[in-house]
């Protein structure tokens, strides 16, 4: 960043004095678990730019929330960045034309989810005019309510895997203050290093982008976390990050999920978000690497959210790397620009191994949440049978939530859905440790999902 | 009912209604699951393994030490266990899980806390009733609430007391007949409850226990197979430790205990440590995942009151050695322990902290 | 023996070493009966601490100063003590409903349940009637002892019901063989628990 800051924003060195404000020595959580990195393949290779698909089929609605409205019609001709999808209500954020083209159809496609949403299917123009920068303002004089409306129209969404939309957190409630700012960057998912790659080579962007939210929300201290695993990028983050003294990069031990919101909000300030409340509950706010970047291109160049980086590696995958594609490009096209699948069958999974979804259509579409595609072979794992549990007691270890995952799966086996939620079901995030470590080879994850759908049934 | 949970996300679509869609059908290349996508590389088998390699070191030097008669012992133990648990599940038209070793496991714990000369028939039967009645009756691995080789070591010890109370004879309560031959053991038994009583007088036990040291650590020639080295018991923990298979705190409280208690008590806690079955127990009876606390506070409190219980009847009643009931009575305690020791879920404490801070200045403005 | 020594000895006899449920198999009914939740245990465990407590200190008094003097009590005392316990009952439950409706919420629904229940009519036997125990076989608990030995003996009781009700709620969820289900498992928990206790016997030469 730099030139177009002004000196006098909001340095503030006194903050960090104050008792309650200070950044914790703890530099890890309970629980959690260490699977095998595998990132030594991807995190040393530059962002390489994947060409365009001849069809891009870009979902209407790639956050959570309300579902956008196609505003584009069959035959209608978009420009690179032109609003094709948007919804009057708060919680949601607009959908842009990644690409140049004709608009073919608006029909469903089947989704990263195994499900099928509806998308505006654009076939590509040979010819693809570059975009203009169009800055409007520098983003060192945005007000917070500007910077609000930029986040909005860029439609940008959390992009660790959430997809929530970024200017919704960005507008806390009113009894709330928020005095900081968490920048994940722990990417601790294996396989992952799109997020790594960024703070190497857009870490001035990041701490922008930072300062923005900081901005937005009114805080006084931002934290970028990182894992230690990447030492080179707090380097970076720090080196892009020593003109402002309100800005940290905290390295963090290396373990999974380092990088889910609460844990990485205890781990830094201390603080632990109460069950069903928002980490604004304890004046927090948590937002990815890439959202940060994302929302300064779009602060500082009008840039709104058309393309990603998307780590797309795994043992299947002959050119494995970080590749900056346009939302929208179709998994099998973007594994076809890493090479293309060595052996079939695979299982591709988009997002991280641990969380992430297993695609069953190589017709899935990027999306705004997309961190990853990964090829791993069929393990053996897959196909072994769930067995008795014999209560070792590891996934009560390796759950961060402190619940007992192996009580929700007895409650649920027995259909007993209040007691489900009794112990906790509904405050599991689907981290999938208890799942990882069970030598018993019992799905918690999938039990939990059964037992939310269960619970939110019997809700309605 | 794990069989009504839908497999994946595209039969738990099918259950609620909606039509498969095509083009998701398009490739069977591309297979589906829930996350995580990768596991850890531990199994049950693996688990039961290790263990089973944990115990093998103590398990071929009692052989060494009791002789043919031994593995007679620990072969028929491990026989019946295992015969018995293939026989209920073909009986019960289950999959038979004899190659998931929890079995072998059992019969080899079983017949290492056995005297090496029982009739070949005892072990045998031990070993049926441990699975029958201490395991397969409460539903198979995972359900059972006492350790089945307890279990059946317990039926055969009040059934058959002549024959296994040569066992103990080198129980902390005993160290006078560390000097007797092995030959003269049956003659020596009936005694053993007289004996032990001018014995737990604290200057005559610390003057003969520390004699008693070098036996007990490398070759106790006195106890049950499975008791003849304490050094070979501490070789099998620490392959338990190394693998992360146990909880240190089961076996560091459990043994922590009893010497504090003798100590206080007035024995000599080194003795009280190394003698009789409390190693043993300790380090691979207690540490059972099944019959033990889920949580790390759990299982302290479960490990103290085995300690607690052992020391009690080591020095109050008449049984020679107390490990196998405070064991017991403890897996009938989990889970008691289990209800009322939970972990709090993230986030909870300051939830509640958050309440309590309200309510006071509540209060505070009502005042 | 000194006094507070004597005290104690008669505590742990009555909770551990003669344990009313594990070791002398007395009020198997309530054991298999109401030990399937642990909220309904623990009301029945207060309730018969209750009870038992007034039962004996009724009886020791009936015994004393009735049926001792006029020379009967060798034969008349269990249909005396019966009369005694279920009258007594019946009247603490009219009056705890009337004077306490909280209480009788908690405990009111066992009471009746508890009215001619023989671990009560036991406990109130032994502790009055010399000659049942080692403990008391030549001589008259006097009123504190008979009512320690009646404490430690409803303690017991409760302890032993909580625990086997705990066991019982955790195999809810398990296979249990079909004809194993229910009162059978109930019984296999209650021979493994009480060979547990059996490493109680002869503690402390009781």
């Amino acid at each position: 960043m730099g030139e177009d800051e002004e000196p006098e924003s909001i340095s503030d060195e006194r903050h960090f004095e104050e008792p309650g404000l200070s950044i914790r020595r703890t530099r890890t959580f309970k629980g959690g678990v260490h699977p095998g990195r595998n990132k030594a393949e991807t995190s040393s290779k530059a962002v390489l730019r994947a060409p365009l698909p001849p069809v891009l089929s870009v979902p209407l609605t790639q956050h959570i929330g309300a579902p956008n409205e196609a505003v584009v019609t069959p035959g209608e001709h978009v420009e690179l960045g032109q609003v094709i999808g948007d919804s009057g209500a708060f919680i949601a954020a607009p959908v842009h034309a990644p690409a140049a083209g004709t608009v073919e159809a608006v029909a469903d496609v089947p989704d990263f989810r195994g499900k099928s949403a509806l998308c505006v299917v654009i076939a590509v123009d040979s010819e693809q005019p570059g975009r203009e920068a169009s800055p409007r303002e520098r983003p060192g004089g945005l007000t917070a309510e500007r910077v609000r409306v930029v986040a909005r129209e860029a439609g940008l969404v959390g992009m660790g895997g959430a997809a929530f939309p970024t200017h919704v957190k960005l507008t806390p409630p009113a009894d709330k203050a928020i005095d900081t700012v968490i920048v994940n960057g722990c990417e601790c998912e294996p396989y992952l290093t799109c997020d790594h790659r960024l703070m190497l080579e857009r870490a001035p962007e990041l701490v922008g982008g930072l300062r923005l939210f900081m901005r937005a929300v009114d805080a006084r201290r931002g934290i970028i976390g990182i894992e230690a695993d990447k030492m080179d990028a707090v380097e970076s983050v720090r080196a892009a990050a020593s003109s402002c003294a309100e800005v940290h990069a905290a390295a963090l031990d290396v373990k999974f999920p380092q990088g889910s919101e609460k844990q990485l909000i205890h781990v830094l300030t201390g603080r632990d978000v109460p069950p069903g409340k928002l980490p604004s509950e304890v004046g927090c706010l948590v937002q990815n690497a890439g959202t940060a970047v994302a929302l300064y291109e779009a602060a500082a160049t009008g840039k709104p959210l058309y393309e990603r980086v998307v780590t797309i590696t795994g043992p299947l995958v002959a050119r494995p790397g970080n590749y900056l594609a346009r939302l929208g490009s179709p998994l099998g096209f973007l594994l076809g620009v890493a090479g293309g699948l060595a052996a079939e069958p695979a299982r591709v999974i988009a997002g991280g191994p641990m969380t992430g979804w297993a695609q069953g259509s190589a017709q899935s579409p990027l999306v705004k949440g997309m961190s990853g595609i990964i090829a791993l072979p069929l393990l053996p794992e897959y196909e072994r049978e769930e067995r008795a549990c014999v209560r070792c007691g590891k996934c009560v270890d390796a759950c961060p939530m402190f619940l007992l995952p192996n009580f929700i799966v007895d409650a649920v086996q027995e259909e007993e859905w209040p007691k489900a939620q009794m112990w906790g079901a509904l405050d599991c995030f689907e981290c999938g440790c208890c799942s990882y470590t069970c030598p018993a080879f019992i799905p918690h994850v999938r039990y939990v999902r059964s037992a939310k759908a269960a619970l939110a049934r019997t809700r309605e | 009912m794990p069989e009504k949970q839908p497999d994946s996300e595209l039969e738990k679509e099918q259950e609620a209604g909606v039509e498969p869609d095509e083009a998701r059908a398009e490739s069977r290349l591309l297979n589906i699951g829930v996350s995580p996508h990768i596991r850890d590389s531990s199994t049950t088998a693996g688990i039961m393994g290790w263990v089973i390699v944990a115990l093998l070191p103590i398990t071929a030097y009692g052989i060494y030490m009791g002789g043919v008669s031994a593995a007679i012992v620990v072969a028929m133990s491990i026989l019946g266990a295992v015969a018995t648990e293939a026989v209920i599940q073909r009986l019960r038209h289950e999959p038979v899980t004899v190659n998931d070793l929890s079995a072998v496991l059992t019969g080899l714990l079983l017949g290492l806390t056995l005297p090496p000369e029982l009739p070949f028939w005892m072990p045998l039967l031990g070993g049926i009733v441990a699975i029958a009645l201490g395991k397969q009756v409460f539903g198979g691995l995972g359900h059972n609430i006492f350790n089945p080789a307890l279990v059946g070591r317990a039926v055969l010890f009040v059934s058959y007391s002549k024959y296994m109370t040569t066992s103990y004879l080198f129980s902390p309560k005993a160290p006078v007949f560390a000097s007797q031959s092995i030959k003269s053991i049956n003659a020596i038994t009936t005694a053993t409850p007289l004996a032990a009583q001018g014995l737990v007088r604290k200057d005559e036990l610390t003057v003969a226990a520390s004699r008693y040291y070098g036996p007990l650590l490398v070759g106790n020639p006195w106890g049950c197979i499975g008791e003849v080295s304490a050094v070979l018991i501490l070789v099998g923990l620490a392959i338990l430790l190394y693998k992360g298979l146990v909880d240190w705190r089961i076996p560091v409280c459990y043994v922590g205990t009893v010497v504090v208690l003798s100590w206080i008590l007035g024995m000599d806690p080194l003795f009280a440590a190394l003698a009789g079955g409390l190693l043993f127990g300790a380090c691979f009876m207690a540490t059972d995942y099944v019959t033990n606390p889920m949580t790390a506070w759990g299982k302290v409190i479960f490990a103290v009151g085995c300690g607690i219980v052992t020391t009690v009847l080591r020095f109050y009643s008449n049984l020679p050695e107390g490990v196998m009931f405070a064991i017991l009575l403890m897996n009938g305690f989990t889970p008691l322990i289990d209800r009322y020791v939970k972990p709090v879920p993230y986030g909870v404490r300051a939830m509640r902290r958050a309440q309590a801070a309200a309510e006071a200045e509540q209060a505070g403005e009502a005042a | 023996m000194n006094e507070a020594y004597r005290y104690f000895l008669i505590f742990l006899g009555a909770l551990l070493i003669y344990n009313i449920l594990l070791i002398r198999f007395i009020a198997l009914c309530p054991l298999i009966g109401v030990s399937t939740q642990v909220e309904t245990s623990i009301g029945m465990a207060m309730s018969v601490l209750f009870v038992m407590t007034m039962a004996t200190t009724a009886s020791w008094v009936a015994w004393n100063y009735i049926l001792e003097p006029l020379g009967v009590g060798e034969f008349l005392y269990i249909p005396v003590f019966i009369l005694i316990i279920a009258s007594l009952v019946q009247f603490t439950e009219m009056f705890i409903k009337k004077v306490s409706p909280p209480l009788y919420r908690a405990m009111g629904i066992y009471l009746p349940l508890i009215t001619t229940n023989c671990a009560v009519l036991a406990a109130a036997t032994e502790a009055v009637k010399p000659g049942f125990l080692k403990l008391n076989v030549a001589y008259h608990f006097s009123l504190p002892e008979a009512l320690i030995y009646t404490i430690g003996v409803a303690l017991g009781f409760g302890l032993v019901l909580i625990v086997f009700a705990c066991i019982r709620e955790r195999l809810e969820t398990s296979p249990v063989p079909h004809a194993f289900k229910g009162a059978p498992i109930a019984f296999i928990i209650a021979a493994c628990l009480s060979l547990a206790f059996m490493g109680f016997a002869n503690l402390l030469g009781l």
